[in-house]
């Protein structure tokens, strides 16, 4: 790349195209901040405009030009790029400008790379600027990456933006290739339901799973399952409606792993354990070992506890609760 | 099987398996590659994994060891087996293989090495005369699929079958059998064939031959004087699959002499969790994922318990009818599921190898 010159200039902001910003990469931003600092001290950086026929468009300085703006102001001191040069090298201004004073957010790192994969082959990309970007140059990464950009629609992207959605959730949908209309589906019921990291990847595996092997959409399985319903219950606290789609998705996931923890713990439940013994299946079932848990004070109690246990003629009676008759 | 490229590595062109490769395939493009060329030694940086390029050869001269243990864990009873690596990947496309998962790189990977690393695994096996060696090359590649243009079967057959202490299994999906025939050793060679339902053959086993091409070819080799053996691994629970199943186990009784059957092995599907992403982009009509998954002992995925007991069960059953000393084992399952299974169980992996091991002997003697 060329080094290139500038001029200063003082440009009518209506000259300056806001609407075409192939070089900007900003997404989801605010511009309370930037529109305080200029108010308070000026503007301190002009933004980088080139020349396009009668117009200008912005090289660097999207969020400065919109907030003079907001601000009404009517003219700027840009710095006007003098030679004619190619996009890519615009966007590498860009690109380099904004990477020395703050950090990107994962759209906007997917507008960079899906931008640069215009111009640039993508072996290039994942060993020059990806690790630019602090992602490891891991191909998978890149097209997850472009997916965001190309793929994914603006709920879904405010949700990445702001830290709402975890990174694992959104490399399920993409990498199960989700429908468009079903990513907007899933961007309402991450916005609706204050799932945990852990619980939106469940939710995403469980209803993909359920509908794949259903050959159903996602719109009709919650439909038919409830889970519609128990989102929409004004009634229910954030909490039990969590709990309670939760508890649907798990039934219709796993149907007999459900039935067979539901069979067990009531036979436990009516033993009629002491107070302070619970006995508890192994995840899943598959470690061939239950476990008892005794709380006690001192030995005498353990002793008094252990004894009622032996008496306990039903104990007998727990087992893998497919062996029932 | 088409193929459109040979990608040879520069320090694998003296080997006179390249050789006999390059001459088998004539007329396809070369492409010499460094050994240290980042884009073939971790290929996940340029290769999405679900980007497979099965067809390309790639030769290389093999710098790890040939003889690997079987990657078992400990959560599960494993068999002991030990892998003769002769090279990676497979011209087969079926849905559910590990091995769209398993390696970093994507192209059909032969060690034309291997005659060289043979002599250091048969160094291995004759140090210890009085352990059995039960070897296979089909975990990390089907062991026949490009056996018509590597000629594995004239390399390896000569050098196993005359010694006592071991037995080399070739598994497969094919019926290239033919250069194995034309052998003269019959010998603690046994001939496997990985075995499914008709459905799950036709709709997941891409690229393989048909449950009955694979019992026909079966039944040469058995007829040819070679002993046999079978694996029903993955197991897959699909509409209608007792039925399936048994479809199957008929066309055995049909084919097959089951007392020259040395072992039949059971496994049902489990996977590490990428291997779904992979299925679900590169097998959109697969069934393999259908059924209840749970998060097994080992962090791979696998039927409930109760459901791969009844599959397990059923299919001993019905062996069991056919013939009642198949040597039916499960393959990685735990002591219970075993003794819920089949009413017994070896206990532990040193348990299972001994079983094994002694119907080596029964079949060939010491």
């Amino acid at each position: 790349m060329k080094p290139f010159s500038f001029c200063s200039e003082m440009v009518e902001l209506s000259r300056i195209d806001i609407n075409f910003t192939p070089f900007s990469f900003s997404y989801g931003f605010e511009l309370d901040q930037i529109t305080g600092s200029i108010q308070k001290v000026g503007l301190i950086n002009s933004p980088i405009i080139k020349r396009e026929q009668d117009r200008f468009i912005i090289v660097t300085g999207l969020k400065r030009i919109l907030a003079l703006k907001r601000l009404g102001w009517d003219k700027v001191e840009g710095h006007v790029i003098k030679q004619d040069i190619p996009p890519l090298e615009c966007l590498l201004i860009s690109l380099y400008d904004n990477i020395t004073t703050r950090n990107f957010n994962h759209v906007e790192k997917a507008i960079i790379l899906s931008r640069l994969s215009e111009y640039l082959p993508l072996e290039q990309i994942i060993q020059e600027y990806m690790p630019l970007l602090g992602l490891s140059k891991h191909r998978p990464i890149l097209d997850m990456y472009l997916w965001i950009d190309r793929g994914v629609g603006d709920d879904l992207k405010m949700l990445i933006v702001r830290e709402k959605l975890s990174i694992k959730a959104l490399r399920l949908l993409f990498e199960w290739n989700i429908r468009e209309e079903d990513l907007k589906i899933y961007a309402y019921i991450l916005n609706n339901l204050k799932l945990s990291f852990n619980q939106q990847i469940q939710f995403i595996e469980y209803s993909y799973d359920i509908c794949r092997e259903k050959h159903i959409g996602l719109r009709q399985f919650l439909e038919a399952s409830g889970i519609n319903d128990v989102i929409e219950n004004a009634s229910l606290s954030s909490h039990d409606k969590i709990k309670r789609v939760m508890d649907i998705l798990r039934q219709k996931r796993f149907p007999k792993l459900y039935n067979a923890e539901r069979k067990f713990y009531e036979k436990v439940k009516k033993i009629g354990l002491p107070m302070g013994v619970s006995i508890s299946a192994p995840l899943y079932f598959e470690a061939p070992h239950y476990k008892m848990l005794i709380s006690f004070r001192d030995g005498k109690e353990l002793r008094s506890k252990i004894a009622k246990l032996t008496g306990i003629k039903e104990l007998e009676e727990i087992r893998d609760p497919w062996q029932e008759q | 099987m088409r193929i459109r490229k040979i990608l040879v590595e520069e320090d694998a062109y003296a080997y006179p398996l390249t050789k006999k490769i390059l001459n088998h395939l004539r007329g396809i493009p070369i492409e010499v590659v460094k050994k240290d060329d980042p884009r073939y030694n971790n290929m996940t940086n340029y290769y999405a994994p679900y980007e497979p390029a099965k067809d390309i050869i790639h030769l290389m001269a093999y710098k790890g060891a040939f003889l690997k243990p079987c990657p078992g864990t400990k959560e599960y009873i494993c068999c002991k087996y030990q892998i003769l690596n002769i090279g990676t990947n497979c011209p087969l496309d079926c849905s559910y293989c590990i091995l769209q998962a398993y390696f970093n790189q994507p192209h059909l990977r032969i060690f034309v090495n291997i005659e060289e690393g043979l002599q250091d695994v048969l160094d291995i096996i004759d140090r210890r005369p009085n352990e059995i060696f039960r070897i296979g090359t089909g975990e990390f590649t089907d062991s026949l699929a490009l056996d018509p243009i590597v000629g594995w079967s004239d390399m390896l057959i000569p050098h196993f079958s005359i010694r006592k202490n071991l037995i080399l299994e070739l598994k497969t999906k094919t019926d290239h059998i033919r250069k194995v025939l034309l052998s003269p050793y019959r010998e603690r060679i046994i001939m496997s064939w990985s075995l499914n339902s008709p459905f799950i053959c036709s709709h997941e086993e891409h690229g393989a031959a048909g449950i009955k091409k694979r019992l026909e070819a079966a039944k040469m080799c058995q007829s040819e004087g070679f002993l046999l053996g079978f694996h029903f691994d993955p197991l897959v629970i699909h509409d209608n699959w007792k039925e399936e199943y048994l479809k199957t186990i008929e066309l055995m009784d049909k084919y097959i002499d089951p007392s020259r059957i040395i072992w039949i092995s059971l496994g049902t599907f489990r996977y590490i969790p990428i291997l779904k992403d992979i299925i679900i982009k590169r097998h959109k009509t697969s069934r393999v994922l259908s059924g209840e998954f749970i998060k097994g002992l080992d962090g791979k995925a696998r039927y409930f318990k109760p459901i791969r007991i009844e599959i397990y069960s059923y299919m001993y059953e019905k062996l069991n009818d056919w013939y009642s000393d198949l040597g039916i084992y499960l393959c990685m399952e735990s002591d219970d599921v075993w003794k819920s299974s089949f009413g017994w169980s070896p206990k532990d992996s040193n348990g299972l190898k001994e079983y094994l091991d002694k119907r080596v002997v029964r079949f060939y003697g010491r």
